[in-house]
């Protein structure tokens, strides 16, 4: 009898003390490799989710967090390689409003994905969407339209209803982050699924352009019209940190005029589209505390009126050292990048593309080209079309 | 399954580091157990402390979840005993800049519960830090403002807000507004440092783009 189905039986039939049981399945897991799990993917699966449905049952998703965690480490000792751990760890941690430990799981890129373990499309679209929430609730916004982009770029025919909710998160995201939202896709995404995602996320896409054109009474109007269409997508709560995002931009946008500006003046400039947040003195101060604004008050006495000064950005400890780790993170991606190319200029699906091109009149080789030399390889089609 | 510990029987000054390792107890623990609403409350405290406030909400939903009771008619209600409501009071105001209500919340917790606790000691830190923290805002948000409107952030009263920025080098008028102390235009040494820092990433990056 295989490993696998010794799992499967072995813990199928648990009727012992809970406790007993948890510490038994980490031991377990602990020890799993993903060699181990290559051989038998489909009971390696099997025992994860039984194991998950344990802790749902129990209503306990913080229960066996842990143990999935480790299961998704020990995987593999690079832990760049998706497992059925990955989505399963992910969405658990979700429920249990554990985003700290989910991050102990995402700080590792995930890049290599291999059908032996079991895993499916699915599977990659889950655990980077799933990733994306995590980041959202963390309030890493950049990080979350990374991994919102992953899912929006995997090719796939027709698009999955995970890559809509996806672009769904992204405009508002974009919106967010930036004041506006892609006029495209990412240009590794699919013609086709680019159009499917226009037909779903419409209603976002008039938000969007609302926001934008940034006439408070039209965006109060949209609001009204589908506001309930976010609260039935789940995304309510981020498209109220969107209308806050307008709130802010419309009193940031003074800085570009001004240097000093009487609280007053801002006062008849600003919005507040639900008309339930804090006045603006109130909320000028919360922007200049949480960063969002450089500026100072100044009121000279009771009876003189407040003025804003604004200020210049100052390079501050916290920037510098943003852009190390950016800079580190950057040096790892060429790292890892310069492995994957080798890799691919090895690979049986791009030797076959170069003899055709090469073939060709005007081919490749007759440019006196190498295999390796990638500045033949036509750039206009995507890297995923084999 | 081990007991969850009671919480006179930890460390006086608790840490994050006390308090993280008994998270899977207190899930496992009886629903209607104050020690673990005193549990919890203490580790949302010591989350703010260490700024950490995304996490003390995530903690307060974590809780509310574990400790949901069923009343008599089936309807789930959310826990009431003191601790954890009155820690969901802190962590609120603290999140939507209410610091009337973070003072006054935190003064009445503290002199609701003996003085050598866990409790009164955290509470008392707690306060210290944020008034800190605000201290450091004000300084750079504020070149002159109202006295009014400054002591709200201490949460003390104008007077004893007034002596506590004249010790500051703040100067105060007639007309009880205040302005910052002017800063030295002297570059430091970590003024100096900082620039060393910013050239070696520059040309760090100026590399980079070259290879």
């Amino acid at each position: 009898m295989d490993s696998g189905t010794v799992w499967t039986a072995k813990f199928g039939n648990q009727t012992a003390d809970v406790s007993e049981f948890f510490s038994n399945v980490n031991r377990l897991l602990d020890n799993i490799s993903g060699a181990q799990a290559k051989l038998v993917p489909e009971h390696y699966r099997a025992l994860l989710y039984m194991i998950a449905g344990a802790s749902d049952a129990i209503e306990n998703p913080n229960s066996l967090l842990r143990p999935l965690l480790n299961a998704a480490l020990s995987f593999s000792p690079s832990h760049d390689v998706l497992s059925p751990a990955h989505a399963l760890f992910l969405i658990q941690a979700l429920k249990a409003k554990q985003y700290k430990l989910a991050l102990q799981l995402l700080k590792y890129d995930v890049d290599k994905f291999d059908s032996a373990y079991g895993l499916t499309y699915q599977d990659h679209l889950r655990f980077h969407y799933y990733g994306a929430m995590v980041f959202i609730g963390m309030k890493q916004y950049e990080k979350a339209i990374e991994y919102l982009s992953i899912v929006l770029c995997a090719p796939g025919f027709p698009c999955s209803m995970v890559q809509i909710e996806a672009l769904k998160k992204t405009i508002l995201l974009q919106l967010i982050l930036y004041g506006k939202h892609a006029l495209r896709l990412p240009r590794m995404a699919n013609d086709f699924t680019s159009h499917s995602y226009r037909a779903f996320a419409r209603a976002y896409d008039h938000f969007a352009v609302a926001f934008e054109n940034g006439d408070p009474t039209v965006l109060k109007l949209v609001w009204n019209q589908i506001n309930n269409i976010f609260s039935a997508d789940g995304n309510y709560g981020l498209a109220l940190h969107a209308l806050t995002a307008f709130r802010k931009r419309r009193i940031q946008k003074l800085r570009k005029t001004f240097i000093t500006v009487p609280m007053e003046y801002i006062e008849s400039k600003d919005v507040d589209i639900l008309e339930n947040g804090p006045g603006t003195k109130e909320f000028v101060l919360a922007m200049i505390q949480d960063g969002d604004l450089r500026a100072q008050i100044s009121q000279k006495s009771r009876t003189s009126p407040i003025i804003v000064v604004f200020q210049d950005g100052s390079i501050t400890r916290s920037h510098l050292d943003e852009l190390e780790a950016k800079l580190d993170s950057v040096r790892q991606l060429n790292e890892k990048i310069a492995v994957a190319d080798r890799h691919v200029g090895q690979s049986r699906e791009y030797l076959s593309r170069k003899l055709q091109s090469a073939s060709a009149p005007g081919g490749f080789l007759s440019r006196g080209g190498g295999l390796e030399d990638l500045e033949g390889y036509d750039d206009s089609m995507s890297m995923m079309e084999l | 399954m081990a007991l969850f510990p009671p919480i006179d029987s930890l460390p006086q000054s608790l840490s994050l580091s006390d308090l993280e390792p008994l998270e899977s107890l207190a899930q496992c623990a009886p629903v209607d157990d104050a020690n673990v609403s005193r549990y919890y409350s203490l580790f949302i405290y010591c989350l703010i402390i260490n700024d950490d406030i995304e996490e003390a909400r995530f903690l307060l939903k974590r809780a509310s979840a574990a400790r949901r009771t069923i009343s008599a008619d089936s309807t789930e209600v959310t826990d009431t005993i003191a601790p954890l409501s009155t820690a969901r009071k802190i962590l609120t105001s603290l999140w939507t800049k209410n610091y009337v209500e973070f003072f006054l919340t935190v003064e009445a917790a503290r002199h609701s519960v003996p003085l050598e606790s866990p409790e009164a000691n955290m509470l008392r830190t707690l306060a210290d830090h944020v008034r800190e923290a605000n201290y450091s805002f004000v300084s750079r948000a504020f070149l002159s403002g109202a006295l009014s409107d400054i002591a709200v952030y201490f949460g003390i009263s104008e007077i004893d807000a007034k002596e506590f920025l004249v010790q500051k080098g703040w100067r105060v008028t007639d007309e009880l507004t205040v302005r910052a102390p002017a800063l030295s235009k002297e570059p430091t040494k970590a003024a100096a440092q900082q620039k060393a820092r910013l050239d070696s990433l520059t040309s760090l990056i100026t590399h980079m783009q070259r290879a």
